[in-house]
């Protein structure tokens, strides 16, 4: 769907415009629920959580128009936010992260391979600047919402090297993103 | 916020901790603390947007999947809490009185409206109803939006009501007040719930019949001594309808 048309619904939902939601709920959806799922993992608590981002976007429609982002990456990144927010609040038995214990695949993810036939971003050519295993640790952050303690324990390193792995990337992201 | 985060801090750390939160790395906390930061600060929140700006396109990886049909109704009963009158309910729907979805938010008036629905759809199960109706019902009381659990039996040979509870209670200076919703009929209150937790009560005889006949159990938070003037006030905090044992 053309951004135009997604900005003028959710200028119209934030005017209450009931037809507008039940438009940009058809058209939208299922890649919201898409993304749920990739974090959640969970076919019930993706549903809950979906019906909740529906919510927060009738009711936030109108913040819409004071932040910088196209009308897709606003309603993605409610969406993942609030999927995160719940994956984060579920209670996890501190067994589990040893259990996860692997040493990361150097080769690169099926996410990288995914967006390089797609047409070319920034964040693409940025991110092939970096190592294969620390792209791929960014790219899964971003679609699975990991935590740090799941990063760590996944790449078989203490949580301190992996923050400091992380935050050097994204500094030469940024370097990149920026020039 | 870990020790070493102070070294960072002077590194365009503000930026990273935008990067980090847009990524979704952070624990509870930091998140809580960036959300609100976001909700403050203008110019974290500019930051925040730029990082889910520059990320997007990785999301084009991720495939849609179609929703099911239900996830829709229960975002549009949570938002304008009304039920279609109009729209018939969905035949192949199970038991759809017992999906607890559609009590999150509901005023007592979008719930006996959904029960008329589902009862015009519904007539061979209450002819049944009426030739032989039932000796013992039962009914769990429960919700998504509270932790109150009650467990409620009707017997219509003692005209008994059983009323066990099972977890929550009403805060000081209020009362949870029991509520039998027939089928088609505005709610009839059974009277505050006394605190203990297993009581047995016998309701009046004239409702005897509307009881045994079915409908909703509901419970509602209301003032001291239940609602003044024999309708609900309050929020709903448990419903459950009345089956057979």
């Amino acid at each position: 769907m053309q951004g135009d048309d997604l900005t003028r619904l959710i200028v119209r939902i934030s005017l209450k415009d009931r037809a507008a939601f039940d438009v940009l709920y058809s058209k939208t959806s299922a890649k919201l629920f898409g993304v749920c799922l990739r974090v959640l993992n969970n076919r019930s608590d993706a549903e809950e959580a979906l019906q909740e981002v529906y919510v927060k976007l009738w009711e936030k429609a109108d913040r819409f128009s004071i932040s910088d982002q196209s009308p897709m990456s606003w309603m993605i990144a409610i969406a993942r936010n609030h999927a995160i927010d719940r994956l984060r609040q579920r209670r996890r038995p501190t067994a589990e992260l040893s259990e996860a214990f692997e040493i990361a695949d150097p080769t690169p993810g099926p996410e990288v391979l995914a967006m390089q036939t797609h047409e070319r971003a920034r964040i693409d050519a940025c991110l092939a600047e970096l190592d294969a295993d620390k792209a791929s640790a960014v790219q899964g952050a971003y679609l699975n919402g990991d935590s740090y303690a799941e990063l760590a324990a996944r790449h078989g390193v203490p949580m301190n090297t992996m923050r400091t792995w992380l935050r050097r990337s994204l500094m030469k992201l940024r370097e990149c993103l920026e020039r | 916020m870990s020790g070493d985060d102070a070294h960072w801090k002077g590194v365009g750390g503000d930026d990273v901790l935008a990067a980090e939160y847009v990524l979704g790395v952070l624990d509870a906390e930091d998140r809580a603390a960036a959300a609100e930061r976001i909700a403050t600060d203008a110019t974290f929140a500019r930051r925040v947007d730029r990082w889910e700006a520059h990320f997007f396109p990785i999301s084009e990886a991720i495939d849609p999947v179609d929703a099911p049909a239900s996830t829709k109704r229960a975002i549009d009963s949570v938002l304008f809490q009304t039920r279609d009158v109009a729209r018939p309910v969905d035949a192949e729907e199970p038991g759809w009185l017992s999906r607890l979805a559609f009590w999150k938010t509901m005023t007592f008036a979008a719930l006996a409206t959904a029960i008329a629905v589902g009862v015009a759809s519904n007539l061979d199960r209450i002819g049944e109803q009426r030739e032989r109706p039932p000796q013992q019902l039962a009914a769990s009381l429960t919700s998504d939006q509270t932790d109150v659990r009650y467990v409620a039996v009707y017997d219509r040979k003692t005209n008994r009501i059983g009323l066990r509870r099972l977890a929550g209670s009403a805060e000081a200076e209020r009362d949870f007040e029991l509520w039998i919703i027939p089928p088609n009929e505005a709610p009839i209150s059974l009277g505050v719930v006394p605190k203990e937790s297993g009581i047995a009560f016998a309701p009046p005889e004239e409702i005897a019949d509307k009881i045994a006949s079915g409908g909703v159990f509901a419970i509602t938070l209301e003032q001291a001594g239940g609602s003044p003037d024999g309708k609900p006030k309050g929020p709903v905090v448990a419903a459950g309808d009345l089956g057979r044992i």
